[in-house]
């Protein structure tokens, strides 16, 4: 999937392009337009794998598998990240990328 | 441990985040969070457009601003910062979220200050931007559930020397915790390594209490405070005399000096607080150190002087705070 596939919110206009650009969300409606695609870095930020949401309890649906030219882009934006020693940002792509890799098993979020 | 910036993030519901914000939303936002600041005792607040470049550097040294800011072109007017006297609480509008609110501890804190003292939104408005399944709600999605951030700035000499820290850092992120230099530096040398503080970081996880997250940041955080504290000691069972040399000669460096720019202070100052941990300085150098980790950066220099000074002069007038402050009878190694 292609992040031109991806919504755009209908309440602020904000788009998945201008999200990946700053890591920033619109307006709280964001959060329903982006959806499952959103839920990767939800996960990674909060440690999903060591805890459940009890409302996402019954939610099994995992993340996206991005595509590999997305892929290829969140590589080149990590190793540019860790270049100017943004650790935070490389960590950050770099779940994004262990997140969105072909997968067994769910995250055990929505 | 050195310091702990607490930091909590709220939106008022039914506006859009000021990334996506009109100006006229921005204004409305404002006017809210002020009348919330306002009940919330916090002083007079002041537009950011407002301060001077060196007072926005002083901001920043003092941990109150961030780094890094965000720019939102043609918004920068409905940011406003009120900050407590002594510097240990503030409050910002309009910064990436419609209101931050931060505090400011030497070392660290009881995990209930992670609990912000909330008055509640305005009775006009719509209350906090909210959602059953995530919390708080914000602009980052790293900031939503309970809606914190902590920071803690460290002290690692010790995994510095040992050249752990690519360990140090690979075992944050594996736990969740962001691990960077504590502020940049300009200039080649000296790097983060030789100043050994740096910045480590973690947000708000989803489905905690602000207590709980703060309470789970220290647990991922004791296995490296353990490690550092072994490499220290390791260090000063390896090379005591060496150890004790360098610690005397930054001290010396530090009350001697006449001109000191300010990586030279941070790195010297980084043996002079390992000495002071270790017991071969007298303690409060430590303390008395920290603080002129602020008090003797360019934004603060500038600001005593109320002008921007050139390169030579800042790090003279440097060296002068740095010997008046490390007088009698803190200068001496024991």
């Amino acid at each position: 999937m292609s992040e031109a596939n991806f919504p755009v919110c209908t309440h602020c206009g904000h788009t998945w392009a201008e999200y990946r650009a700053r890591g920033l969300l619109g307006c709280p409606h964001c959060y329903l337009a982006f959806g499952e695609a959103l839920q990767a870095d939800v996960a990674w930020l909060h440690q999903a794998l060591a805890f459940a949401v009890p409302e996402a309890a019954h939610a099994t649906a995992a993340p996206p598998a991005a595509d590999p030219e997305t892929l290829a882009h969140w590589r080149e934006k990590m190793a540019e990240a860790v270049r100017a020693e943004n650790y935070e940002e490389a960590a950050r792509i770099k779940g994004l990328l262990r997140a969105a890799a072909p997968r067994g098993p769910g995250l055990g979020v929505a | 441990m050195v310091l702990t910036r607490l930091l909590a993030f709220r939106n008022f519901a039914g506006l859009p985040f000021p990334v996506s914000a009109t100006p006229n939303q921005c204004a409305v936002a404002a006017e809210r969070a002020l009348a919330w600041m306002a009940r919330a005792g916090y002083p007079s607040p002041v537009p950011l457009a407002a301060c001077p470049p060196r007072v926005v550097r002083l901001l920043r040294e003092r941990e109150i601003l961030p780094w890094r800011a965000m720019p939102f072109p043609g918004k920068k007017g409905f940011k406003h910062l009120a900050t407590a006297p002594d510097g240990s609480a503030w409050a910002m509008v309009n910064e990436v979220e419609h209101l931050t609110l931060g505090q400011l501890h030497s070392g660290c804190p009881h995990p209930g200050s992670a609990d912000f003292p909330d008055p509640g939104p305005d009775p006009d408005g719509s209350g906090w931007a909210r959602s059953p399944r995530y919390g708080f709600l914000a602009s980052d999605p790293g900031r939503i559930g309970p809606g914190i951030a902590i920071e803690q700035v460290i002290h690692l000499p010790g995994l510095a020397m040992a050249r752990e820290l690519p360990a140090a850092r690979n075992y944050c992120v594996a736990a969740g915790l962001a691990f960077a230099p504590a502020a940049p530096l300009t200039g080649s040398m000296p790097g983060p390594p030789d100043v050994g503080l740096f910045r480590i970081a973690s947000r708000g996880r989803l489905g905690r209490t602000p207590a709980e997250a703060y309470a789970e940041h220290l647990e991922a955080l004791a296995p490296l405070l353990r490690r550092e504290e072994e490499m220290r000691r390791e260090c000063q069972r390896r090379h005591p005399e060496r150890l004790a040399a360098r610690v005397q000669g930054a001290l010396e460096r530090l009350t001697s000096a006449s001109t000191l720019s300010y990586p030279e202070l941070l790195s010297q100052a980084s043996f002079a607080r390992l000495g002071a941990a270790l017991g071969l300085a007298r303690p409060e150098i430590g303390r008395i150190l920290e603080s002129l980790r602020a008090t003797a950066a360019s934004g603060h220099l500038a600001v005593s002087c109320d002008r921007d000074l050139p390169q030579e002069e800042e790090d003279f007038s440097r060296a002068n705070v740095v010997r008046l402050t490390l007088g009698k009878p803190c200068n001496e190694a024991i």
